[in-house]
C-alpha cells in the first residue's frame, strides 16, 4: 500500500504488490511464484550481482515461466533473463491450509516475515 | 445435614472445579503449544529440505538420498516428493512410531498438524513440491507425561487446600460449637450465658441468647429476693432472725408428717426473768443479746442439715431435729452453746432447757402445750437446768436394738426384700405426673414392710445407705422397664455428693435409657443448695438421658431459686410448711404466686406436697400450680 501511494519501492515490495495484484485477479496461487533471483546487474550498467526478487508465472506446472521483473517493464519468458539465476521459489501454498482464510499459527509472533506481509495484506482489506 | 458437612462439601466441590478446571485449561494449552511448535517446525523443515534441493542436482538418485538423509536423522512421520501435477516421486513412511501415551488419550486429545509443503525449483522450471509431517508421537509422549505431571500437582494442591480449608472452617466454625451447645441448653431450660464470638454473625446471636439469659437470672433473682423478704416478713422472727412460732410449728409438723421421719427430738430453752434483762440492759442491748443467741442457733442450724431453730415467744428458744439422736447429748449441746452466750453478759440470768422425744403420732402444737407446761413446773433458782424428759425410755430402745438393726438391714438389703410405695402427684386436671415412691423393706423375711423412716436413719447410720439407694434405684427401673407409670424416687445430699453414687447411677440410667424419661430424681431443697456444685454436676450428667430431675421441700431457702435458672430442672415441689392452710393464708398464696412465676420462667414445673384439703387444693390450682401429692390428693379417675 505504502509502496503504491508513494509510488516507490524495491523488488520485494514491487513483486508482492504485483503478486496480489494478480491474484485479487483471480490467477489461481499455483500459478505464481515468488523467486528469489540472482541478477547480475551488469545489463542495467552497474556491474555487480544483487539479490532480487521477481514475480514468475507458470500457464502449466511444467512450463517455463514468464517473469514480471521492477528492473526491466517487459514481461519476458524465463529463457531471455539471462540476468537471473533463479534461487528459490515460494508462494502462500502451505502457509494458507485448505480453505482456511487464517494462519495456521495462532501467533503473530511466530510468523515468518512472509507470513506476516500476508497478514498484514489482509488487513489492510484485500481480499483474494 | 450439618452446616459443616455442607461447608465441607461446597470447598471440594470448588476445589474440584477449579482444579479440574486449572487442569483442562493448562492441557489444552500445552496442546496447543505443541501444535503450534509442530507445524512450524513441518513448515520450516519442507521450505529448507526444498531450498537445498532446489540447488541440487534433480537426478533421483540424489532427490532420494536427500529424502532419506533428512528422514532418517530427523523425527518424521511422513516425508514426500511430488511433481507438479501432484503425483509422487518418492515418499519415506515412518510406521513404527508409537507414543507411550494410552489410545484414548490420543483420541480424546487429538494434536492437529498439517504437513508443510514447499516448491522445489529446477532452475526456472517447477520441479515439485514437499511434503513433509512431523512424527507427532513425541509431542504425544510429552503431553501425556505433562498431562500426568499436571494431574498430580492438581491432586498434591488440592489435596493442601483441603486441608487448609479445613483448618480455616475449623477455626471459623469454632464458636459455632458453642453457639449450638448454649442454644440447646436454653431449650432445656438451661439459662447459661457464654463469651460472645468474634464473628459479627455469631456475636450478636449470642448476645440475644445471652441477654435472654440474663434476664431469666435477673427476673429470677429479683422476684427469688422479693419472695424471701416476704417469707422472712411472714415466717421469721424480726429481732433474732429465727423462725416464728407459727412457721417453727408448721416445719416442726412437716417434718414429723415425712415419710422419712422415725423420730426426733425438741429441745426448748427458756431464759429466766427476760423482763428484768429488758429492764436493766435497756432496750436496744437486749434486743443485741437477742439477736447474738438467734446468731448462735442459726449457725448450729446451718452446721448441721437435720436442726431447725426457732423463737417460740420472747424467752422461750426451740431447737428440733428430726433424727433419732440422744436426747441428753444434743440438750446439753444446745444448753452449752446458750449458756456460754451469758456468761459475760448476763452472769444473773439462767437457761432452762428441756429435750423431749418427738414420735411420728405427735403434733408440734400437743408438744409445745406439754414442754410449756413443764417449762413452768421446773423452778430454776440460779442455775442452767437441763431436763430430759422421758430420757430413759429412749435409751433402752436404742442400745437394745442396734445390732439387730444393722444386721436386719444388711440381710433386707441382700435380699432385696424391697418395695416402693406409691404416692400419686396429680396435676391440675387429675392426671397423673409420677408416683413418691418411697422405700419399704422387709426386715425380716415374709415381715412386715417397713417404711422409710423407721429404718433410714439406721441406713445412715450403719453406711448402708448408698447401697440403698442404688437398690432402690434398680428397682425403680426394673419397674419402669416392665412398664410401670412414672416413678419418683428422693436422692439424698450424702448421694449426690458421692462420686461413686453418681457415677453408678449414670450409668445404671444409661442401661435403661428408653424409661429414663420416666425416672423423677428429687433432691431436698437443703441438700441441693448446700452442696450446689454437686448439685448442678450431678443435673449435668443425668440431663443427657432425659430423666427429670426436681427439688423437693421448697421453703426456706427461697433467695437461692436464682441460682436456678442454669440448672436445667423439671420441676419443684413446695414444702407443706407453705402449702398447709394455704386456703387462708394470705401471705403464704403471693409467695407461692411468686414460686409458680420462677419456676415458670424457668421453664420448670411446680408442686405442691402435703395437700390435705379440698379448699387448698382448689386454692392451689387458682394460683396456678402445676401438680400437687399428699393425703388429699387423688388422681382423676378415667
Amino acid at each position: 500500500m505504502e509502496t503504491i501511494g508513494r509510488q516507490a519501492g524495491d523488488c520485494e515490495d514491487f513483486s508482492i504488490a504485483k503478486y496480489i495484484f494478480l491474484k485479487v485477479l483471480n490467477i489461481p496461487d499455483e500459478k505464481l511464484r515468488l523467486t528469489y533471483v540472482r541478477a547480475n546487474m551488469a545489463a542495467y550498467g552497474v556491474n555487480a550481482i544483487r539479490a532480487h526478487m521477481v514475480l514468475s508465472y507458470y500457464p502449466t506446472p511444467q512450463s517455463e515461466p514468464l517473469i514480471l521483473d521492477s528492473l526491466t517493464p517487459e514481461i519476458l519468458p524465463a529463457s531471455q533473463r539471462k540476468d537471473l539465476t533463479p534461487i528459490f521459489t515460494f508462494n502462500s501454498n502451505g502457509l494458507w491450509l485448505g480453505n482456511s482464510t487464517n494462519p495456521k499459527a495462532s501467533s503473530t509472533s511466530h510468523l515468518s516475515k512472509w507470513r506476516d506481509v500476508l497478514v498484514r495484506i489482509k488487513a489492510d482489506g484485500i481480499e483474494y | 445435614m450439618s452446616l459443616i458437612k455442607q461447608l465441607w462439601l461446597a470447598i471440594i466441590f470448588i476445589i474440584i472445579l477449579a482444579g479440574g478446571g486449572i487442569f483442562v485449561l493448562s492441557t489444552l494449552a500445552a496442546k496447543n503449544n505443541l501444535e503450534t511448535q509442530l507445524q512450524m517446525k513441518n513448515i520450516d523443515n519442507a521450505t529448507s529440505l526444498a531450498l537445498s534441493m532446489s540447488q541440487m542436482q534433480k537426478d533421483p538418485v540424489t532427490m532420494d538420498l536427500l529424502l532419506s538423509a533428512q528422514f532418517d536423522s530427523g523425527h518424521y512421520k511422513y516425508i514426500g516428493l511430488y511433481d507438479p501435477e501432484d503425483k509422487v516421486i518418492s515418499e519415506k513412511i515412518n510406521a513404527n512410531s508409537q507414543t507411550k501415551a494410552p489410545s484414548w488419550f490420543v483420541k480424546l486429545i487429538p494434536i492437529d498438524v498439517h504437513a508443510g509443503v514447499a516448491a522445489i525449483q529446477d532452475g526456472w522450471l517447477q520441479y515439485g513440491s514437499l511434503k513433509l509431517e512431523s512424527d507427532s508421537n513425541f509431542a504425544y509422549d510429552k503431553l501425556w507425561e505433562e498431562t500426568l505431571l499436571i494431574a498430580l500437582w492438581s491432586l498434591l494442591i488440592g489435596l493442601i487446600s483441603c486441608y487448609v480449608g479445613g483448618k480455616i472452617l475449623k477455626s471459623i466454625l469454632n464458636p459455632l460449637q458453642s453457639v449450638v451447645d448454649q442454644a440447646n441448653a436454653i431449650s432445656e431450660h438451661r439459662f447459661i450465658t457464654i463469651d460472645a464470638p468474634k464473628t459479627y454473625e455469631f456475636k450478636s446471636l449470642v448476645n440475644a441468647m445471652n441477654s435472654l439469659s440474663n434476664n431469666i437470672k435477673k427476673n429470677v433473682s429479683e422476684e427469688s429476693a422479693r419472695l424471701n423478704e416476704l417469707l422472712v416478713q411472714t415466717n421469721f422472727d424480726l429481732i433474732t432472725g429465727l423462725k416464728n412460732y407459727a412457721f417453727f410449728e408448721s416445719k416442726v409438723d412437716a417434718s414429723i408428717s415425712h415419710e422419712e421421719f422415725a423420730q426426733g427430738v425438741l429441745i426448748t430453752s427458756r431464759l429466766s426473768n427476760l423482763a428484768a434483762i429488758d429492764k436493766n440492759l435497756g432496750h436496744e442491748k437486749t434486743d443485741l443479746f437477742l439477736k447474738n443467741i438467734g446468731e448462735i442457733l442459726k449457725a448450729e442450724c446451718d452446721h448441721s442439715t437435720t436442726l431447725l431453730a426457732g423463737r417460740l415467744n420472747g424467752a422461750d428458744f426451740a431447737v428440733f431435729s428430726n433424727q433419732q439422736v440422744d436426747c441428753y447429748t444434743i440438750g446439753s449441746q444446745i444448753q452449752n452453746l446458750l449458756s456460754k452466750s451469758l456468761v459475760n453478759a448476763l452472769p444473773d440470768s439462767h437457761f432452762i432447757t428441756t429435750t423431749i422425744i418427738v414420735r411420728k403420732t405427735d403434733t408440734a402444737k400437743k408438744l409445745f402445750t406439754l414442754v410449756n407446761q413443764v417449762l413452768s413446773e421446773i423452778n430454776a433458782g440460779d442455775k442452767n437446768i437441763l431436763h430430759v424428759i422421758d430420757q430413759s425410755d429412749v435409751d433402752n430402745r436404742q442400745d437394745k436394738n442396734e445390732a439387730e438393726w444393722e444386721q436386719q438391714l444388711i440381710s433386707a438389703l441382700q435380699g432385696k426384700r424391697i418395695k416402693l410405695g406409691q404416692f400419686p402427684v396429680s396435676g391440675k386436671e387429675g392426671q397423673l405426673i409420677h408416683y413418691e415412691s418411697p422405700v419399704r423393706l422387709q426386715l425380716i423375711p415374709d415381715g412386715n414392710w417397713l417404711p422409710a423412716g423407721e429404718f433410714i436413719s439406721w441406713a445412715y447410720k450403719f453406711n448402708l445407705i448408698n447401697w440403698l439407694d442404688q437398690l432402690v434405684l434398680e428397682k425403680a427401673l426394673e419397674l419402669l422397664a416392665a412398664g410401670a407409670e412414672p416413678i419418683g424416687l428422693n436422692v439424698s445430699g450424702s448421694a449426690i455428693c458421692n462420686e461413686e453414687f453418681v457415677k453408678a447411677t449414670v450409668d445404671l440410667i444409661k442401661q435403661h435409657s428408653a424409661v429414663a424419661h420416666r425416672l423423677y430424681l428429687e433432691v431436698p431443697e437443703k441438700d441441693a443448695f448446700n452442696h450446689f456444685a454437686e448439685f448442678r454436676s450431678f443435673c449435668n450428667q443425668l440431663k443427657p438421658y432425659n430423666c427429670k430431675i426436681g427439688i423437693e421441700h421448697i421453703g426456706t431457702r427461697i433467695s437461692e431459686l436464682g441460682k436456678l435458672h442454669d440448672v436445667g430442672l423439671d420441676y419443684l415441689k413446695v414444702d407443706v410448711s407453705v402449702i398447709k392452710g394455704i386456703d387462708s393464708n394470705e401471705a403464704n398464696k403471693t409467695l407461692l404466686r411468686g414460686l409458680g412465676m420462677i419456676a415458670h420462667s424457668i421453664g420448670t414445673l411446680i408442686i405442691a406436697e402435703g395437700v390435705q384439703t379440698e379448699g387448698e387444693s382448689e386454692t392451689l390450682i387458682q394460683l396456678g400450680i402445676d401438680g400437687m401429692t399428699g393425703p388429699g390428693v387423688k388422681l382423676a379417675t378415667p
